[in-house]
């Protein structure tokens, strides 16, 4: 399996970078956009230097987990965007055609170069700005992974609807950009039945508070919470994907597959 | 003799144009839930905006800052928020019909294809910003309640709405006729837009930005596509209006003069192949 994803990983990224003005064009425009809302944090930690307990290092801390998680999540796993487009309208054919896990498969098919920017943008925001020991960046690369894992597990459930609802792109969009938006804040500024929801149903808390606590101090606790959270949101999206595929309506598509 | 043929084309144009943005409005209200629901995410926008700024302002202790209260922070990013997210991606129209060779389609038409994207542009924005509007500032409304506002500055504000969606079309459009010259403009925009948004005050006013960088940044043209009007649109007072209504012209006329030589620059570049 893990042989698969690499050869359809090394096959995307060929693709990609084929046009390769665009590949840099779009991995430096994302790098330069992330800088651009690293600033806007550096303005507003100019004039408010401590924001519930947080400081501008701790915001950098933030944005170079979330970016490098999003990298991963959808620089590598890209068609996890576009999951309730594929499903609704019937283009997972070509996928259950094959011997592989259609999910997969589904996932691994394609790399998108303006979120490789963002896997880069955040270990260089790190190195520029944030004194890392060794075992930071060990916790910081481990937080990083798994919060990418909840990204992806929480796009796929919320792709997933569309085998439920039919035409869902918009609530799906809708539902996942929720969590960017809620992720790119310190989740510190929210308090009641917000974080509840932010540890569970908009799983923000998990992505954007505790992969930064780990590299500001390290508990073994947290680290444990977190791959729990991680395994759990993955199995859940797993589940919820395979059982709704039961559902699926072929489009009875022929399409040549570039 | 000229003058009057010249005045009658102009109208002819100015006709042409508004029928074109009459049935975008027209045919975009067909889709009035779905748009509804792809606009519904500035609710959580708002609420994540109301518990940063409630919880600055709690930490700074004061009423106002940079000259707004609370409340009228709140409706700012309300109006900040319709004035980017009612902006369709012209950008990423205008790439796609010059990267298909659409754009070819459009030459013989009896419209200028800026002026086409425009009317097509101000159609759906403004029925997406009524939506915005409605939607924004029921969550202000539930979570900050009304600030002081006259009925009558409606059809001012209006006519700065128009102005700004204009300033921002152009801007967006120079961005999206780059493709003549480069394959994918996504990095350009990704670039140009947020300079916008952040020079332009789009997630905080500029002025509170630092001494040295809001006396640059008042000069640049981003406030007068975000800061000024969405100020204007919580401290309205018409002297203001006037004065902004006046430079959002001098640089629509500037901006269009360039955005119409890009155009045709890059139309000179164009090969189309029959078929």
């Amino acid at each position: 399996m893990f042989r698969f994803m690499i050869a359809m990983m090394r096959t995307g990224f060929a693709s990609a970078i084929e046009y390769r003005a665009s590949f840099f064009t779009q991995v430096f425009g994302m790098m330069i956009n992330d800088s651009l809302w690293v600033a806007f944090w550096i303005l507003y930690f100019q004039r408010f230097p401590v924001l519930n307990g947080w400081g501008r290092e701790d915001l950098f801390v933030l944005w170079a987990v979330i970016t490098f998680s999003f990298g991963i999540a959808f620089g590598l796993f890209a068609q996890a965007l576009r999951l309730s487009e594929l499903i609704s309208h019937g283009q997972l054919d070509y996928y259950l055609a094959l011997p592989k896990n259609v999910l997969l498969h589904l996932l691994v098919g394609q790399i998108r170069p303006a979120n490789l920017g963002d896997l880069f943008f955040g270990p260089v925001l790190l190195m520029l700005f944030v004194d890392m020991s060794p075992m930071k960046w060990v916790w910081y690369l481990i937080g990083g992974v798994l919060g990418g894992l909840i990204y992806l597990s929480f796009f796929v459930m919320a792709g997933s609807l569309a085998f439920y609802v039919g035409s869902s792109e918009g609530i799906s969009s809708t539902i996942g950009n929720a969590l960017i938006h809620f992720s790119t804040y310190p989740t510190r500024i929210f308090d009641g039945w917000t974080r509840v929801l932010l540890f569970t149903l908009i799983p923000a808390g998990f992505i954007a508070e505790v992969p930064v606590d780990l590299v500001r101090r390290f508990e073994w606790a947290d680290l444990g919470l977190l791959l729990l959270a991680a395994v759990g949101f993955s199995s859940l999206a797993w589940w919820i994907f395979h059982r709704g595929l039961r559902r699926y309506e072929s489009g009875n598509l022929i399409a040549m597959r570039s | 003799m000229y003058v009057n043929m010249r005045s009658m084309s102009l109208t002819s144009e100015a006709i042409k144009l508004f029928e074109i943005a009459r049935i975008t409005l027209r045919s975009r209200f067909r889709y009035l839930w779905d748009m509804i629901g792809s606009t519904l995410f500035l609710a959580v926008v708002m609420f994540v905006f109301n518990r940063l700024w409630t919880v600055t302002y709690a930490t700074g202790g004061s009423k106002t800052l940079a000259g707004f209260t609370l409340d009228q922070m709140i409706w700012y990013l309300v109006a900040t928020e319709t004035i980017i997210m009612s902006m369709t991606p012209i950008h990423r129209h205008i790439e796609r019909e010059i990267r298909e060779g659409d754009v070819a389609i459009r030459l013989n038409k009896p419209y200028s294809f800026l002026g086409f994207h425009w009317s097509v542009f101000i159609g759906e924005g403004l029925l997406k910003a009524g939506i915005l509007i409605l939607i924004g500032g029921s969550v202000a409304m539930a979570m900050n309640g009304p600030i002081p506002f006259q009925l009558l500055s409606v059809p001012a504000l209006f006519l700065t709405f128009l102005l700004t969606a204009t300033l921002s079309f152009l801007y967006g459009s120079m961005i999206g006729l780059l493709a003549f010259w480069t394959e994918d403009v996504t990095g350009f925009y990704f670039i140009f837009d947020r300079i916008k948004w952040l020079l332009g005050g789009f997630l905080m006013p500029i002025t509170l930005f630092p001494e040295w960088l809001f006396k640059i940044v008042e000069w640049m043209p981003f406030s007068l596509m975000i800061f000024r009007p969405a100020s204007l649109a919580v401290k309205f007072d018409w002297s203001t209006w006037a004065d902004l209504s006046m430079r959002q012209l001098a640089l629509i006329l500037f901006m269009g003069v360039i955005a119409q030589g890009v155009y045709r620059l890059g139309v000179r570049r164009l090969d189309v192949n029959g078929g």
